[in-house]
């Protein structure tokens, strides 16, 4: 070997290793397995990622996956509000430049045909789009029900729909109310609302048809300053309450027999990037806290839960692929992109 | 040559999998209050398997060398401050937090201030002497809030006694706009001229920003110990955020819990 060969063969080597900073480490380092129980994942951090300049995200604020496997992310950056992703993270197609407000996201099949549901905070409306974004229908701010005089009371979060076609819209950045809306828009009715009842919520952020009963599907509505779900029959009546304390849910995402959700922020760490995501199974009882403390429950209450692991900084909404993959996108974390997680079989 | 770029190429498809370092959170630290007239009592909560918290009791940064932390503590001394960190393998060891714990001082009798902003109205007329406080919850009515320019309070001590020290308690969270306040004044009344003298005071400067949320006690002492049943506080709160601030100009925020007398 000459001089030239040793310098080649040196420099190939230092850089892969610099590469695998890992190996070089004294102490062999532990494989990061986020979640407990059978809900344990290996998360993909560079998953959304995207050329920035092309393809700017404010606030990622929520994701569905349509019947075709894509992943669709809704942002409140209107130079693409939503961006749609293939499950490798390749980027489809982008639209949308009128929603400044972009929060709520929700797809539905209707009668063979998807649809979205996008609640907008700004615009104070509800509006639901083909999937390449043609509008089909506007809500417009709840006059009927008496409790709104302007449509700035009006600030939705959040729709679930049912296989009838009802629509269910939660006002959670405005008074709280869930209002029913049958599947032309016409109000049928409202309830919540704040107060000091089990019936009231408090931040009404989200909302999802539950029919892991089929016999008796429910609503799940969000109190995310109570840390807790609520649920209510299919007419508004309050059923019990599912206390999660510590965690600040986000809306309720329903596949199989669990119940998933994004803790924007621990209660005990408020506005210190402290979100985690968790996991409720068919009795609602937490199995596992991705980036979060392990399940205990006392006295059939879960004790108080909290980010152990800096996974996530305000996750805001977790979409789970047609594989039991998760996505996580996140809130006022820096711009980024939605993570992947990926589940772990035992 | 081939076995070379064979082991470049395995470095590679290695560093293509290498999966992201976290940090872990810090500990939670539960404690009815920090301040105590016998002892406080502090649990460390940390529930993640694999990971441990190392703690003193010396306002040390905490190291793996510190004692483990396996049960709750006792607390007796005044101004003990407890500092804890996590360690796990695999993991970048999470932010040190810490609390001190401060044990009553004088009786005071009645206390008597600026009312609070109505969103944070502490627990009634005493909230400042009610010996609880130190949360970092400023929902939970323990805090009084304030966004006026000056804050005055008004005590009397159960009797007429030698004191040297008041010490009153902020929270300071600047992400949220909260700040300690530009200045403290103290008074004490003195009988033998009716009429209130200079105690001591301090201003407090942010010209640079501060780590997190946290509670932060400032003390006001008097070179020679007085002897008085009365103490006026006034506390200025600071009326332009400062420059490196992203809120830079607005009015900022005081949070106030407790005031003590030594």
């Amino acid at each position: 070997m000459n001089r030239k060969q040793f310098l080649e063969q040196t420099a190939i080597v230092t850089c892969g290793l610099a590469c695998m900073p890992t190996l070089l480490s004294s102490k062999q380092k532990a494989e990061i397995i986020l979640g407990h129980n059978n809900k344990q994942y290996r998360i993909d951090t560079k998953w959304g990622g995207l050329d920035f300049n092309r393809y700017p995200v404010k606030d990622c604020h929520e994701m569905v996956q349509d019947s075709k496997g894509r992943i669709i992310l809704l942002t409140n950056e209107i130079k693409n509000n939503v961006i749609i992703y293939d499950k490798k993270g390749k980027l489809i197609t982008t639209w949308g430049s009128e929603y400044p407000g972009a929060h709520g996201l929700t797809l539905f099949n209707e009668n063979g045909e998807e649809v979205l549901f996008i609640s907008d905070n700004n615009r104070h409306q509800v509006i639901k789009t083909t999937l390449d974004g043609k509008v089909l229908l506007t809500l417009n701010y709840p006059r009927e029900t008496g409790e709104y005089n302007m449509a700035e009371d009006y600030v939705p979060t959040e729709t679930a729909i049912a296989p009838n076609g009802d629509i269910y819209v939660t006002d959670g950045y405005g008074k709280d109310f869930i209002i029913q809306y049958n599947h032309k828009g016409e109000y049928i009715r409202h309830w919540g609302g704040r107060g000091e009842e089990a019936k009231h919520v408090k931040n009404a952020h989200g909302i999802c048809y539950d029919n892991r009963d089929s016999s008796n599907p429910v609503l799940i509505v969000t109190s995310r300053e109570q840390n807790a779900f609520k649920r209510f029959t299919l007419d508004g009546q309050y059923i019990d309450t599912i206390s999660l304390p510590g965690a600040w849910v986000c809306r309720p995402v329903i596949k199989g027999d669990f119940l998933y959700a994004a803790v924007l922020q621990s209660h005990s760490r408020q506005g210190q990037q402290s979100g985690f995501v968790t996991i409720l199974d068919k009795n609602n009882k937490v199995v596992s806290n991705i980036g979060g403390s392990e399940p205990v429950y006392s006295n059939n209450v879960p004790d108080e839960m909290y980010q152990t692991i800096k996974a996530f900084q305000y996750p805001h909404d977790v979409c789970i692929d047609d594989e039991e993959n998760l996505y996580v996108a996140q809130w006022n974390s820096g711009h980024v992109y939605p993570y992947k997680l990926m589940p772990i079989v035992k | 040559m081939k076995s070379s770029i064979l082991l470049y190429l395995l470095c590679i498809s290695f560093s293509l999998f290498a999966q992201d370092t976290f940090r872990l959170a810090p500990p939670l630290l539960k404690y009815a209050s920090v301040f105590f007239s016998n002892k406080a009592i502090v649990e460390i909560k940390f529930a993640q398997r694999g990971t441990v918290v190392h703690y003193n009791l010396n306002d040390q940064e905490p190291t793996e060398l510190d004692p483990i932390y396996t049960k709750p503590l006792l607390i007796k001394n005044n101004f003990t401050r407890l500092t804890a960190k996590v360690f796990g393998n695999g993991f970048y060891a999470s932010e040190t937090i810490a609390a001190t714990f401060i044990r009553d001082g004088k009786t005071i009798q009645s206390i008597v201030q600026t009312s609070p902003n109505i969103l944070y109205p502490g627990s009634g007329v005493n909230t400042l002497k009610d010996n609880i406080g130190g949360s970092n919850e400023l929902t939970n009515n323990t805090w009084m809030g304030y966004n006026c320019d000056t804050v005055t309070v008004s005590l009397n001590l159960k009797k007429k006694q030698v004191i040297d020290k008041v010490l009153l308690h902020f929270f300071q969270n600047e992400s949220s706009w909260i700040f300690l306040p530009e200045e403290i004044i103290v008074f004490w009344f003195d009988n033998s001229t009716n009429s209130f003298q200079p105690f001591g005071d301090e201003k407090i400067f942010t010209d640079k920003e501060n780590l997190g949320p946290q509670c932060i006690n400032r003390i006001i002492e008097i070179k020679s110990s007085i002897n008085t049943d009365k103490i006026l506080i006034k506390i200025v709160v600071q009326k332009k955020i400062p420059s490196w601030h992203p809120a830079k100009g607005a009015h900022a925020w005081m949070f106030i819990d407790e005031i003590k007398v030594y």
